[in-house]
């Protein structure tokens, strides 16, 4: 078996034109050239195509926010209004969630004995300070016993206790004490362990 | 000998350019040139474009999406403001926009004749500026006007006068109330010292 080779020949002489720098460029140009150019124009021509469906949409969306742009400002200066009562209700809810301290009178009346005579009392939105004098020793241990097993009134602290003079009796008190707003409130009665 | 010299530089370039090396770098040079130009000046300003597009249509959605919520919202508003709007003006009484100095210690007046108590002292720390500018949203802010007020009377009547105030409909908050008995020329009263806020709106900075 002989072995048989392609042997191709070509006779014809080169252009000398291919020699020369603008040749070269042509030949350039024609072979590869060619390729980029049709890369790029295929880039711009599918862009091209897709920008007539982009522009519509564009075009679709600035009608869509006109119309609801001319919606929103047919409701006139209801925003505004509607804001400002947000804020002036939000505002009063505040001033409500206050505690309430007429709501500490009858509590306070609950634990006061008769023969015990309330000379200075200060009720505030967070506690109670009384000065008061109590007839007999069983109306100021009623009394503060009273405060202590209160589940409205909390860190009671006896200030002072002094012994009246001969001609009244009676001993004299100050006591200061923490309200329980919570279960004033809700008139729930907690626990007294889970109180303290 | 210098033209010998020069025939023989000549010779070794034309020996040079003949070379294929040099051949492909030169249509390397013009493809790597071809490429870049036709990127910058073709390609990137198409796909500039093309995002820039793509970006407004993304805002512009959102937008979309945003006022559609919004025209809902002011929908329902309108519903709630038809429906509450008569309610409005309590809130309005109950924390005028101006302080109305002279309403409120008018209605204080009232509820303390109300439960026969003597106004014995009446202080205000300052007297409020009533403003004038128009209140928004913004610019709203709530002023605690204090007002300390003593007043002279029986214990229930104080009592209920205190629980007058809280449920008056012009909001007046006592924040403590001190009872003290005063001796005089062998007469004892019971006076409360009491601190009141009155809350009322005004534009901030004014």
């Amino acid at each position: 078996m002989s072995k048989t080779t392609d042997i191709k020949i070509n006779l014809t002489p080169r252009d000398p034109f291919f020699k020369t720098t603008t040749g070269k460029f042509l030949n350039w140009a024609i072979k590869v050239g060619r390729y980029i150019v049709i890369f790029t124009e295929l880039i711009i021509i599918v862009s091209f195509a897709a920008r007539f469906s982009l522009d519509r949409r564009v075009t679709d969306l600035n009608d869509s926010i006109h119309q609801k742009e001319v919606i929103a400002q047919s409701y006139g200066d209801l925003e505004a209004d509607f804001r400002l009562a947000q804020k002036k209700i939000d505002q009063y809810e505040q001033v409500e969630q206050r505690n309430n301290i007429v709501k500490i009178f009858p509590k306070l009346q609950e634990i006061v004995p008769e023969n015990l005579v309330l000379e200075n009392l200060e009720i505030t939105r967070t506690g109670i300070t009384l000065e008061a004098i109590a007839a007999t020793n069983n109306a100021l241990n009623f009394f503060i016993n009273n405060l202590q097993v209160s589940p409205y009134f909390f860190d009671v602290e006896v200030k002072k206790i002094e012994a009246e003079s001969k001609k009244t009796g009676g001993f004299t008190v100050l006591v200061e004490a923490r309200t329980s707003m919570e279960v004033i409130e809700t008139g729930e009665k907690i626990d007294l362990k889970t109180k303290e | 000998m210098a033209t010998k010299k020069n025939k023989q530089i000549q010779q070794a370039l034309i020996k040079f350019y003949h070379n294929p090396v040099a051949k492909v770098s030169f249509e390397l040079f013009l493809t790597i040139f071809g490429v870049i130009f036709f990127a910058i000046f073709a390609i990137r300003p198409t796909l500039l474009t093309m995002s820039d597009l793509i970006k407004e249509i993304e805002d512009k959605e959102k937008l979309d999406k945003q006022l559609q919520r919004k025209v809902a919202a002011l929908s329902t508003a309108q519903q709630e403001y038809q429906l509450y709007g008569d309610q409005l003006q309590l809130v309005d009484e109950a924390i005028p926009d101006r302080m109305q100095l002279i309403k409120t210690l008018k209605i204080i007046e009232k509820i303390a004749s109300e439960q026969d108590l003597i106004i014995s002292d009446l202080r205000l720390a300052s007297i409020p500026n009533e403003g004038r500018k128009t209140l928004t949203s913004e610019n709203i802010a709530r002023i605690d006007q204090g007002l300390e007020l003593s007043v002279m009377g029986s214990y229930p009547s104080i009592r209920d006068f205190v629980e007058s105030l809280q449920q008056s409909r012009r909001t007046l908050v006592a924040n403590v109330v001190e009872f003290n008995i005063k001796e005089d020329r062998s007469q004892t009263t019971l006076e409360a010292t009491m601190t009141i806020s009155i809350p009322y709106f005004k534009a901030k900075n004014e």
